[in-house]
C-alpha cells in the first residue's frame, strides 16, 4: 500500500512543493519508507529524485528549481511514497525504480510478491520495469492484476518518451479535475472522484492519461469531519459519519454510542 | 575514608524512571504512550527495552523503534531507524537521562543497518 499522486493543473504546479507535502502528510499511512518524483517539462525532457527522507527529497527540490527546472517549465509532477512490501527499505529500491538499460521509470502502489520470484529481482516493481521494457508487447492484464495503479515512463529515442498505465480494481484512485490532481485518496478539500478499473494502456503524455482517468470516474468523495466522532474521514458528500461509527445505537438517556468511542451526543447539543 | 557506594542501575529501574519522560506516574509492558503527537508500544525484555511507533491505524512500525539497555551503569540509547521521529525521541530522551545525571549515549553510526549518509541522498535520475 503505497501512496501516489499526480499533478498536471497549472495552479497546482506553481505549488507543486506545498501539494506535496500536503500530500505526504495525508497519505502518510500509506508509506513513509521512501519517497520519489517523475518530472517532466515543457522541453519534454524527464527527470526524477528519491530519497529515504522526505526532508532530504523536497529540500534537493527547492535547491535543483533554477538550476535543472522552473516552476514554470513544469509539465506534470508524478509523485510516490513507499510503504515497503516486496525487498527492502533501500534507495534502489525507493520508487521510481529505474531501469538503466531500458531507460525506464516506474511506480506503482500495489504488492506482487510473486512477480519478484518469477523475474528473479528484488522486489515487484523491478520486475514490473522488466514487463514494460519489453515495450512492443502489450503486457498480459493477469500479469498486471494485483500491481495497483501503475505508471511507467520509457525513453524510446531521443525526445521520445511513452507512458504506460495500468489501474486495477482493488486500489483507489481519485481525480480532482478543478485542481488538476489525481492521487490514492484526497488529501486536499474539494470534490474528488472516484475512478474505475483502467486496463494497461500505452500513451503518448500524461494528459491522455487524465482523459483516460476522467472518462472512468464514478461518484465523488470529500474529506469531512465525522458528526460523532469529529475524526476526519473520506466518503460521499452525503455521509455525516465515519465507517467506525457507522453502527450507532441510543441509550435510555437517549446518548449515541458508536463503535469507535461513547460519544454524548446530547451534552453537545 | 568512607567509600561511598554508588546504587547499581538495573534495566527496570531505568524503564521506571522513564515512565516521568512520558509525563507518567509509571510504565509496563506492551504500554502505549505519546510523545509529540506521535504514539509508541512499550515492550521490555530481559536485556533491553524498546519504543515502537504506531501508525495511523495504530500498528506497530517493526523497523521504527527505539532500543535502550543498560551496560555498567551505562545506558545505550539505539535508535533502529534513522527517521526524524525515532531520532527525536532518541535525542529527547538522552537529554533527559542526562539531566537525571546518568551517563547515557546515543548509537549514531549505523541505525537500523542504513547510515545515515544513505538516508539522506538524494538520487537524480535523467531519462
Amino acid at each position: 500500500m503505497c501512496g501516489i499522486v499526480g499533478i498536471y493543473g497549472e495552479q497546482a504546479l506553481r505549488e507543486y512543493q506545498k501539494n506535496l507535502l500536503y500530500a505526504w502528510d495525508r497519505l502518510k499511512h500509506r508509506g513513509e519508507d521512501s519517497y520519489g518524483v517523475i518530472i517532466q517539462k515543457t522541453n519534454g525532457e524527464v527527470v526524477a529524485y528519491k530519497s529515504l527522507s522526505k526532508e532530504a527529497l523536497l529540500s534537493k527540490l527547492a535547491e535543483e528549481e533554477g538550476k535543472e527546472f522552473t516552476v514554470e517549465s513544469l509539465k506534470w509532477v508524478l509523485a510516490h511514497n513507499r510503504k515497503a512490501s516486496v525487498g527492502g527499505i533501500t534507495l534502489e529500491l525507493a520508487h521510481p525504480v529505474y531501469n538503466k538499460d531500458e531507460k525506464t521509470l516506474v511506480i506503482h502502489n500495489g504488492t506482487k510478491k510473486p512477480l519478484a520470484g518469477a523475474f528473479g529481482t528484488d522486489s515487484d516493481t523491478q520486475a514490473l520495469s522488466i514487463i514494460f521494457s519489453i515495450g512492443k508487447v502489450e503486457p498480459k492484464v493477469r500479469l498486471l492484476d494485483g500491481t495497483g495503479v501503475v505508471f511507467c515512463v520509457r525513453k524510446t529515442s531521443k525526445d521520445r518518451f511513452k507512458l504506460y498505465f495500468h489501474k486495477d480494481e482493488e486500489r483507489p484512485l481519485v481525480l480532482n479535475k478543478e485542481l488538476g490532481i489525481f492521487a490514492s485518496e484526497p488529501f486536499l478539500e474539494g470534490e474528488w472522484y472516484q475512478v474505475k478499473e483502467i486496463p494497461f494502456k500505452e500513451l503518448k503524455d500524461l494528459s491522455e492519461i487524465v482523459n483516460l482517468i476522467d472518462d472512468k470516474v464514478s461518484e465523488s468523495v470529500v474529506i469531512r469531519k465525522c458528526s460523532l466522532c469529529g475524526r476526519e474521514f473520506v466518503g460521499s458528500p452525503k455521509e455525516t459519519h465515519c465507517k467506525d461509527c457507522s453502527e450507532i445505537y441510543y441509550d435510555r438517556y437517549g446518548r449515541a454510542y458508536s463503535s469507535y468511542k461513547i460519544t454524548d451526543t446530547t451534552k453537545k447539543k | 575514608m568512607a567509600k561511598t557506594k554508588r546504587k547499581r542501575l538495573t534495566l527496570n529501574k531505568l524503564f521506571k524512571l522513564t515512565a516521568e519522560f512520558f509525563g507518567r506516574k509509571k510504565l509496563s509492558d506492551w504500554e502505549e504512550v505519546s510523545y509529540k503527537g506521535s504514539d509508541w508500544i512499550t515492550e521490555i525484555g530481559a536485556d533491553s527495552f524498546w519504543f515502537t511507533l504506531l501508525d495511523a491505524m495504530g500498528e506497530a512500525q517493526v523497523e521504527e523503534a527505539l532500543e535502550i539497555t543498560v551496560e555498567k551503569n551505562n545506558i545505550f540509547v539505539i535508535p533502529l531507524s534513522p527517521k526524524p521521529k525515532v531520532m527525536q525521541l532518541a535525542n529527547d530522551l538522552l537529554s533527559f537521562y542526562h539531566s537525571k545525571g546518568l551517563n547515557a549515549f546515543i548509537s549514531d553510526e549505523e541505525i537500523g543497518g542504513l547510515d545515515i549518509e544513505e538516508f539522506n541522498k538524494v538520487e537524480k535520475i535523467k531519462l
